[in-house]
């Protein structure tokens, strides 16, 4: 397959090469500059800043917490999704993905109006428990699984959907209940796309802003995550704006690398062809 | 619930209509023989096992495995696949991708009867040893050969002792020298397994051999049931003719001499005469429907016309196609109605038989096998 695609490459003709050309050049260059302005001396004392670890290792927790609750949650709705059959399942198929679309400030107002101290569930979450969710680092995560989730449910989904069913009945004749085979079969056979689904919900997290601020709000330590911190270093220190702005970066990288294609190339996100 | 019924071994009808597929047969295996399924592409066989496992329900009819109900439509009645206990072979074995050889094995004792980890392989260990795969037993599916592969389906389809053994197609994903070898395999293990067997195929030669009982599905149906010799020597149907190599003639049968039906709806290209063609049956022929088989080796092979002799029909028509098979050769004649002769290659040279010379055929009484076309009971 990788070979018959790789002999079907041509050399592109000009109308499609100068404007891929500039594509590459308008995609590649913002982030060159990034590199070339780097304040390369100071750096040190930037990124050892206390504010800097601080928002670094918020960012770090809440995304890695809200990746664990969306693998715990998107996981069996992806399931659900892709084998159950129940009422509404096609349009719960679309309205999952509404996150992936959805200007994410305007995710960070919806859920105020839910979880917020007036809203519907919130304000008897304040009443009886005293719990009161926005502006916290809760609300941090909870922003983040909003905007986050779809992307590990489309991911898994994708890589139910293409499974070979036939495993599936193969251990129900062995004995195996639904549950057991779920978690016997079905699931070591798709840990890759499963793990390709949270890099990207991870990474998806990481960079959560609209929705954060909206709902969390920007509170050193508490609520003030990298992509804040940037926002916030960009009027007051632009220098320590690039410096943030290149840990994001080198996080991306590598977690391009930690895909290695997989989500672009759904046969590869098997891991079972 | 459990709703219990007669019986030992297999018993079931099967109903079911999917797409194009109408499904209706039935089906009595007793524990510790094997009933053969040989049907062309498309007959409903693997739609049938997959009935008998529980992965299809049915439309109609009942499945009861050693008086328990498995399936019953009418009842609302239906046992999930994780409770019947069947050991199912795919074709292409399934086996899973992400666990090696033993734990593949290991599998079935372990979800079905809950055992440890310890104990599973224990079992598991002791299939394998059986099938001569203890070398293998820590390898991943993928490090198989086709041979290895299908053993370790039938080591894990047998491990949590099944009531009822399904093997689809055991033999078509293997090439033809580890076909043999697991067919012989396959062969030593059926009779030593107390449970009935339910074996599909469209593989004539596996029927024959590794089945104690055939039942031939076309087009949904049971068109003929009986011992493997039986089938092979009085098919049918044309299909199992052919399976069997054998000319097959439906005609009508009245006082010791049967009317060929002259294949108006058959061959087409008839001799033309419209005279009725008739032969002498032997003398315990049946009265009424009957089907004639004769092999291809037993006809006489003429270019000029014989003798007429009491007890042997003469035909003749236009050679149509002419076909060798290692020393023989097969030729095919537009007689009314078609037949197809077998001669020795050195026959061929002396009578330069080429498409459209035209030759006379015997066919002597005594190598034609007469018997009714009865509907096929249990």
């Amino acid at each position: 397959m990788t070979r018959a695609r790789r002999e079907a490459r041509v050399r592109a003709p000009w109308p499609l090469a100068v404007p891929a050309a500039l594509a590459t050049v308008f995609l590649l260059f913002p982030l060159l500059a990034l590199i070339i302005r780097a304040p390369w001396e100071s750096l040190p004392d930037l990124l050892t800043d206390p504010s800097t670890r601080h928002a670094l290792w918020l960012s770090v927790r809440t995304a890695t917490i809200a990746t664990a609750i969306c693998m715990v949650f998107g996981v069996p709705l992806a399931w659900a999704l892709s084998r159950a059959s129940f009422p509404g399942r096609d349009l719960i198929h679309a309205l999952v993905t509404i996150p992936l679309v959805l200007p994410p400030v305007v995710g960070g107002v919806s859920l105020l109006l839910v979880l917020g101290r007036r809203g519907i569930v919130g304000r008897h979450l304040d009443n009886w428990f005293g719990l009161t969710i926005p502006f916290t680092t809760d609300a941090v995560i909870l922003a983040q699984i909003f905007v986050a989730m779809p992307f590990l449910v489309l991911s898994v989904e994708g890589a139910l959907s293409a499974a070979d069913q036939r495993f599936e009945e193969a251990a129900a004749t062995l004995g195996a209940s639904r549950v057991t085979t779920f978690r016997r079969v079905t699931l070591p056979m798709i840990l890759p796309a499963i793990g390709a689904g949270a890099v990207l919900c991870w990474a998806r997290a990481l960079g959560e802003f609209g929705a954060t601020i909206t709902f969390a709000g920007n509170f050193p330590k508490t609520t003030q995550t990298m992509p804040l911190a940037v926002y916030l270093a960009m009027e007051v220190d632009p220098e320590k704006a690039i410096a943030l702005s290149l840990v994001l970066l080198s996080v991306s990288i590598v977690v391009l690398v930690a895909l290695r294609g997989r989500w672009w190339n759904s046969r590869q996100a098997q891991g079972i062809v | 619930m459990i709703i219990k019924s007669d019986g030992t071994g297999l018993v079931a009808r099967i109903g079911i209509e999917l797409g194009t597929l109408d499904l209706d047969a039935e089906l009595a295996v007793q524990p510790g023989r094997t009933l053969a399924v040989l049907g062309p592409n498309g007959a409903g066989k693997s739609t049938l096992l997959r009935a008998l496992a529980g992965l299809v329900p049915l439309r109609s009819g009942q499945i009861v495995l050693n008086g328990v109900v498995l399936d019953q439509p009418e009842n609302r009645h239906f046992v999930s696949p994780e409770h019947r206990g069947t050991g199912y072979v795919f074709q292409d074995y399934l086996l899973f991708p992400h666990l090696n050889a033993i734990d593949n094995v290991a599998f079935g004792p372990r979800v079905r009867h809950r055992v440890r980890r310890g104990a599973a392989r224990a079992a598991a260990r002791q299939w394998l040893a059986r099938l001569g795969l203890t070398e293998v037993a820590h390898l991943r599916p993928n490090a198989l050969s086709g041979g290895q592969a299908q053993r370790v389906a039938l080591a894990r389809a047998l491990a949590p002792d099944p009531g009822l053994l399904l093997l689809d197609e055991p033999l078509a994903a293997l090439d033809a020298g580890t076909r043999l070898e697991v067919r012989a395999e396959i062969r030593a293990l059926l009779p030593t397994l107390d449970v009935p067997v339910v074996l599909v195929t469209h593989d004539p030669v596996d029927a024959l051999t590794l089945a104690d009982d055939v039942a031939v599905l076309e087009r949904g149906r049971v068109v003929q049931r009986g011992t493997p010799v039986e089938v092979i020597t009085r098919p049918h149907t044309p299909y199992v003719a052919r399976l069997a190599g054998l000319n097959l003639f439906p005609g009508t049968s009245s006082g010791g001499v049967v009317t060929l039906d002259t294949g108006s709806g058959g061959g087409g290209e008839g001799g033309g005469s419209g005279a009725p063609v008739t032969l002498l049956g032997p003398s315990d022929a049946p009265a009424g429907k009957v089907l004639v088989a004769l092999r291809p080796s037993d006809v006489g092979v003429h270019i000029e016309e014989p003798l007429r002799a009491e007890g042997v029909l003469v035909l003749t028509g236009p050679v149509t196609s002419v076909e060798q098979l290692g020393d023989q050769v097969r030729v095919q004649i537009s007689t009314a109605p078609v037949v197809r002769a077998e001669i020795p290659a050195r026959r061929l040279a002396e009578l330069r038989l080429v498409r459209g010379t035209t030759v006379w055929l015997t066919i002597d009484r005594k190598h034609v096998e007469v018997y009714s076309q009865t509907k096929p009971g249990l």
